[in-house]
């Protein structure tokens, strides 16, 4: 079920009905985790099996290390676990990538290598990387393994951020969920607004947006170089507006329910340096990478060149992380380069550029990743695009003014967050302005929305 | 708790009618609908301002007869000849402003030495055409007619005429009744709550379990054959349907064909007409049947080569969707031109 779907605010209510009326946190966990699993297997059934196992391996496994003492037999549990989860990832989402990439290969050696049809389903990603969380955690001694089967299962497949993320770890959701959360009006008042500002940013302005990106990026070599950088900006915004509103309407859903889910964004086109960047771009991404990966590779502690190595790899493989293809990968080279570039910088000056150029050479180094990212898994589709749009390219001239609207609410909501309209801009209940603001909101969505279907961005992830 | 409600209540109130007097900006007409005693056809009431929003951003002005863009039926005392214009969509034109539609262009380009009356609305097709022209010829003196044909099975319509004429028990009646009482913003907001995107099928709720079928997976790869994924036309029975047109009127009937070229598709570029061997046939028996035809494609395509599209706007999309001011001054001229000859 997509959280823009009419059918979603239906199945909320319901759930928050229900939830709220259980007074044992057993039966509470118990419906939520029913309302999960039928919210999974809206999409498709057969693939709570996925969920499923990787439930069980994790619980089970975790639940060994934590009761062995020999560290080989500990780093051997771990290893299933880590067996077991990539290696569901990475059939169905790499398989037919690694496979047609050594086709050269295979061919010269006289084999054929034969993709398959495979349908990746959805969120592996994210809950591969959450469970694995939780293993890594209590392997490495910083989580006690959870006792109640039902909560860790509740943990893996909690509806609100089951598919996209937020990546939340296991030691800030699963002692919530062994009690009945405090009711709190302020909080479900809280939820609620999170939800429509949500809903608003991805269906208003992601999906408004995302037209423009379409058409753009489908045929960028018919389009003028002006057009070019008005479609690059605009998928800026669109997948900004498009992740970060899920991530609002998934963390406010989460509030309705009465649990705290980490933040996800922190207006990321405000960073003044690409490692600023990534500070507030999928936050909860950024430091699973940070302390699953690049910490476990050594981080910054030993030489420069091999933090730059490190920086290198993490960053490799979280671009890899969001799809199967080249273009994924060299944008995060191309993160893994900006940001060993400016260690590099920092270490050698203390010169520190202006704020203003400092944003300004953020925000040119995220746009050409933006390109790299949007090539619809095409190398030779970001080079026509970044040629044509460098040299300002003859070709149609065109400017849709919604998409230039919805910009332009990009640039002022980010100006305003850094001033004190911050507060105003959550819409607090008892402001004279929130009643009125939220009624536009509604209507808004129900007028405004671009019709068709549109997927979120990073369900393909 | 009482006063909170109240701020809410009155916040709310606030808030609907801040979207009723904005609505305009984004929110289309929904204007009530008349069955026109002469056309014998439903028609759009008089109005000084019909709103289009999803390309164009233009208003228009509907004149009686549900003309578009014309406010009467009184023309310059230069103009020696009525023109009647038909088509679908394209020809009526509400997304450019009354000044750019195609009847107001075709006046430019005749010095105002004939007077267009615009006739086109959108879903019709020949056999509504067909059904009309002896009335509407009648009625108001017209000395010729000029059929804006963008689809071909447009025009293989015809042998369905006539339509029915209007009947209160027509789902238009119905919907007129609700644009003639309630805000259009209302009318919007209940459309898009009740309808799929396409605004004709009913939403369907689905609430059971889903499976994904491996052929809706999206390919990388373009198909192996272009060819098999453009649109075919189904021979049609040019001949009977032209025959119906001509019969329908004595006077000079001029078809003018402007499909959509060039179209911009997935990101290419569509210089070809799908239609162009049914064209040809549709050409030599008008020509037989004494039907002027005016072929637009070449000057359209040599407009877009110059960088102006005929097709499309900012709100919309270039290559995509109706013609612009552009577009219907490149039909005004040719048509003009082809009248001019005709006539003298």
């Amino acid at each position: 079920m997509l959280f823009t779907q009419l059918e979603f605010p239906i199945f909320l209510l319901v759930v928050l009905i229900g939830a709220w009326l259980c007074r044992r946190s057993v039966t509470r966990n118990g419906l939520l985790l029913l309302a999960s699993y039928y919210f999974y297997a809206y999409w498709d059934y057969r693939f709570c099996s996925l969920l499923l196992l990787s439930t069980i391996v994790d619980f089970v496994v975790a639940k060994r290390i934590h009761q062995t003492t020999s560290s080989t037999h500990r780093r051997g549990l771990l290893l299933i676990s880590l067996t077991v989860n990539l290696g569901v990832l990475g059939f169905f989402k790499y398989f037919n990538f690694f496979i047609e990439s050594a086709q050269p290969l295979l061919e010269s050696i006289g084999l054929s290598g034969q993709t398959l049809q495979i349908i990746l389903p959805v969120g592996i990603s994210f809950y591969t990387f959450q469970t694995l969380s939780y293993t890594i955690d209590v392997y490495r001694g910083v989580l006690r393994p959870v006792d109640r089967p039902l909560d860790f299962a509740l943990y893996v497949a909690f509806f609100p951020q089951l598919v996209a993320g937020p990546i939340v770890r296991a030691r800030e959701l699963l002692p919530q969920l062994a009690s009945v959360p405090r009711w709190s009006n302020r909080r479900f008042y809280g939820g609620t607004q999170q939800v429509l500002r949500g809903a608003v940013k991805k269906v208003l302005l992601a999906d408004r947006l995302g037209e423009v990106v379409d058409v753009v990026f489908a045929g960028p070599d018919l389009y003028s170089g002006s057009t070019l950088w008005l479609a690059a900006f605009a998928y800026a915004g669109q997948i900004y507006y498009d992740f970060s509103g899920y991530s609002d309407i998934a963390i406010g859903s989460a509030k309705m329910l009465g649990y705290r889910f980490p933040i996800n964004f922190r207006h990321p086109y405000l960073a003044r340096s690409p490692a600023e960047f990534w500070h507030r771009w999928h936050m909860t991404l950024s430091r699973w990478l940070r302390d699953y990966l690049y910490i476990s590779l050594g981080g910054n502690r030993i030489q420069p060149i091999v933090t730059y190595r490190n920086l290198m790899i993490t960053m490799t493989l979280g671009g890899l992380w969001h799809g199967a293809a080249w273009t994924f990968v060299l944008w995060g080279i191309w993160h893994g380069l900006a940001l060993s570039f400016q260690r590099w910088l920092s270490g050698i000056t203390r010169y520190r550029p202006p704020v203003a150029i400092g944003w300004l050479i953020t925000v040119i180094v995220v746009l050409i990743g933006w390109i790299l990212f949007r090539s619809n898994q095409d190398i030779g589709i970001a080079q026509t695009y970044f040629i044509r749009m460098l040299t300002f390219a003859s070709g149609i001239n065109w400017y849709p003014p919604l998409a230039i609207l919805a910009l332009s609410c990009m640039v002022v909501e980010h100006a305003a967050w850094r001033t004190r309209l911050r507060r105003a801009m959550r819409l607090p209940m008892h402001a004279w302005y929130s009643p009125i603001a939220t009624t536009m909101m509604l209507w808004a969505l129900l007028l405004y929305a671009p019709r068709g279907f549109r997927p979120f961005v990073y369900f393909q992830f | 708790m009482r006063s909170l409600l109240v701020t809410w209540i009155a916040g709310a109130i606030t808030g609907t009618l801040l979207i009723a007097i904005t609505s305009p900006i984004f929110v289309r007409s929904y204007q009530p609908l008349q069955a026109d005693s002469i056309r014998g056809v439903w028609t759009l009431a008089p109005s000084p301002s019909y709103r289009w929003r999803s390309e164009g951003y233009a208003n228009t002005t509907i004149g009686p007869h549900g003309m578009p863009g014309r406010a009467s039926l009184e023309s310059s005392s230069k103009a020696s000849d009525r023109i009647a214009l038909w088509g679908d969509s394209q020809a009526e034109g509400v997304c450019v402003h009354d000044p750019d539609k195609l009847f107001a262009k075709c006046e430019q380009a005749s010095s105002g030495s004939m007077a267009f009356l615009p006739f086109a609305r959108s879903g019709e097709d020949a056999a509504d055409w067909v059904t009309q022209i002896p009335s509407v010829e009648e009625a108001f003196q017209i000395d010729a007619h000029v059929v804006l044909l963008t689809e071909l099975s447009d025009l293989a319509a015809a042998i369905q005429a006539p339509v029915d004429p209007p009947s209160e028990a027509d789902t238009a009646a119905a919907r007129s009744a609700i644009a003639a009482h309630v805000p259009a913003f209302i009318i919007q907001g209940a459309r898009h709550l009740l309808y799929e995107a396409d605004n004709t099928t009913r939403r369907q709720w689905r609430f059971g379990l889903g499976r994904v079928e491996s052929s809706r997976i999206p390919s990388r790869h373009p198909p192996d054959n272009p060819s098999e994924s453009s649109p075919s036309l189904d021979r049609k029975p040019w001949r009977e349907a032209l025959n119906v047109l001509r019969q329908s009127s004595e006077l000079p009937v001029i078809l003018l064909y402007a499909p959509q070229l060039p179209q911009v598709v997935d990101g290419n570029l569509i210089r070809e007409d799908p239609t162009a061997d049914e064209f040809e046939i549709v050409q030599s028996f008008a020509t037989e049947l004494g039907i002027h035809v005016i072929d637009a494609r070449e000057a359209l395509i040599a407009s877009a080569d110059h960088g102006q599209w005929p097709h499309g706007f900012h709100n919309g999309q270039f290559g995509v969707g109706h013609l612009n001011a552009r577009g219907n001054d490149i039909l005004a001229r040719l048509t003009v031109d082809v009248i001019q000859s005709i006539i003298e």
